[in-house]
């Protein structure tokens, strides 16, 4: 699974004064992209009150391994047979709105952060691994700034 | 009081993690624990990993509130705030009540700690065990979508339309594959070093949703339920001794010194503790209190030890006050820089 990071959350998770994941994620296979600008579309993370801008330069992920399935619940809107309702771009139907990508998303609720959770950068220059979580603390690999 | 997944091995309960897979449990431990369990030292803490059929328990430690009439899950203890998070599915809601989006579909509050009532310690087994026979899943695949509610088995969800052609739906009822990423599988070996905290004093999230509570003007477009009366500090507070009759009872010169030496010591502890940004309601000197790092007297000296469901785990015994409360404010300092509440100034 993965979720992108908002900008000013990056710092807390890598801190560890985050230690929670929540709200929409979606699953790798279905959600990787080329650059940030796609995940920007992809992902609606043009969302009222985001930190993403359009131009975003470089993207933070957080990937993790799927335990506890039930967990990971399909947002639907009550003219679905769900109870989640939203501002756009939030559509209800278990996808995200992009019109270039077909994303299906899933909304957790808080739960902890697995042990061996990834955080990496993306940016147009590619993917880059920046921290990997222990279960207490990020850990970066060593001589990495 | 902090939302954590817990886990019981030969019989003491531990803070826990899932993974890397969902057959592995990681245990850690404030203090060392004892030799033969085979903990091994980590930067701040101990750890253990096993295979999740080797604990005896696994539970998540939720504690839960009431925020302006809605349930809410209190995901961190700041003290006199509490860093909440809203449970419903309603966005607009969310932002009626005073919530903050942080996050996609996200939204959190830090209040001050008299505004969430009812807080209560929930302890619900930990789903993944109850689906011991769950697939492989990784970061590619996740979970199978599960069924909506109400319908058990929903309709697809249409497909949004991309210029009056309606793609294929996403392969969303795919049998559980493992695929890993390329070039980003997890689990890959490599040489890792703890991020240090930086020193900035407030959560960016937490600084942010502050303001947007302070700010928000609340627009109800229904009226809220009654604002619930303010809690009472659930912290409890010493109890001031009834003065001795000036004749009576006074205590001889030396048991003086040494009850105003104990003052001085607790004085000193809990500055230093206010210092580190420790919470209140992390520790507990003189009494038990369970979720807390407890200091009592004892008739064989001090005991310090972590109070968790009803019983005293990794308890230490000291000879002397001083090194009780050097050792317990170690134990706290510890875990305030591990959370980042406690970072050196540039």
């Amino acid at each position: 699974m993965q979720k992108a990071i908002p900008p000013r959350l990056v710092e807390p998770y890598l801190t560890g004064r985050r230690a929670v994941i929540a709200g929409f994620v979606y699953r790798v296979q279905d959600s990787s992209f080329a650059g940030p600008a796609e995940y920007y579309d992809a992902l609606d993370l043009g969302y009222e009150g985001s930190d993403f801008g359009p131009g975003l330069t470089e993207l933070y992920v957080l990937r993790w391994n799927a335990v506890a399935a039930e967990s990971y619940q399909v947002p639907y809107s009550p003219e679905m047979g769900g109870d989640w309702s939203g501002k756009p771009p939030f559509t209800g139907n278990g996808y995200t709105s992009s019109r270039s990508h077909v994303v299906a998303e899933f909304y957790l609720d808080p739960v902890p952060i697995p042990v061996g959770a990834e955080i990496y950068r993306i940016s147009a220059a590619g993917t880059d691994f920046i921290a990997r979580f222990d279960g207490q603390a990020w850990l970066r690999p060593v001589g990495a700034g | 009081m902090r939302y954590r997944l817990m886990a019981t091995y030969r019989g003491v309960p531990y803070e826990a993690g899932i993974g890397p897979t969902d057959r592995d449990v990681v245990l850690f431990a404030a203090c060392p624990p004892p030799e033969e369990l085979g903990f091994e030292p980590a930067t701040g803490h101990w750890r253990k990993q096993l295979r999740i059929q080797d604990v005896q328990g696994l539970w998540e430690s939720r504690p839960m509130g009431v925020f302006r009439g809605e349930r809410c899950i209190v995901l961190d203890d700041l003290g006199d705030r509490l860093h909440i998070a809203y449970l419903g599915h309603d966005g607009y809601r969310a932002v009626q009540l005073g919530y903050w989006q942080v996050d996609r579909g996200v939204f959190e509050l830090v209040t001050p700690r008299e505004e969430v009532t009812e807080i209560v310690e929930e302890r619900l087994d930990y789903p993944h065990r109850a689906v011991a026979s769950l697939p492989p899943a990784d970061f590619a695949t996740g979970p199978l979508p599960p069924a909506a509610p109400q319908a058990a088995y929903p309709p697809p969800p249409p497909a949004p339309v991309h210029d009056g052609r309606v793609p294929a739906a996403p392969p969303r009822d795919r049998p559980w594959t493992t695929s890993p990423l390329g070039g980003s599988a997890p689990g890959q070996q490599r040489d890792l070093a703890v991020i240090p905290p930086t020193s900035e004093p407030p959560l960016p999230v937490e600084a942010a949703a502050l303001r947007a509570a302070s700010a928000r003007t609340l627009e109800h477009s229904q009226p809220l339920p009654a604002w619930p009366q303010p809690a009472t500090d659930p912290e409890p507070q010493p109890v001031p001794a009834p003065p001795a009759p000036p004749d009576l009872a006074q205590p001889s010169p030396r048991r003086r010194r040494s009850a105003l030496r104990r003052l001085a010591t607790q004085r000193i502890f809990s500055e230093l503790a206010g210092l580190a940004a420790i919470p209140r309601s992390a520790y507990a000197v003189g009494e038990e209190v369970d979720g807390a790092m407890c200091l009592i007297q004892t008739a064989d000296g001090f005991e310090v030890f972590n109070a968790a469901g009803g019983s005293r785990h990794e308890v230490r015994l000291f000879d002397d006050e001083e090194s009780a409360y050097f050792y317990l404010f170690g134990v706290l300092a510890a875990e305030a820089v591990r959370t980042g509440r406690l970072a050196p100034k540039d």
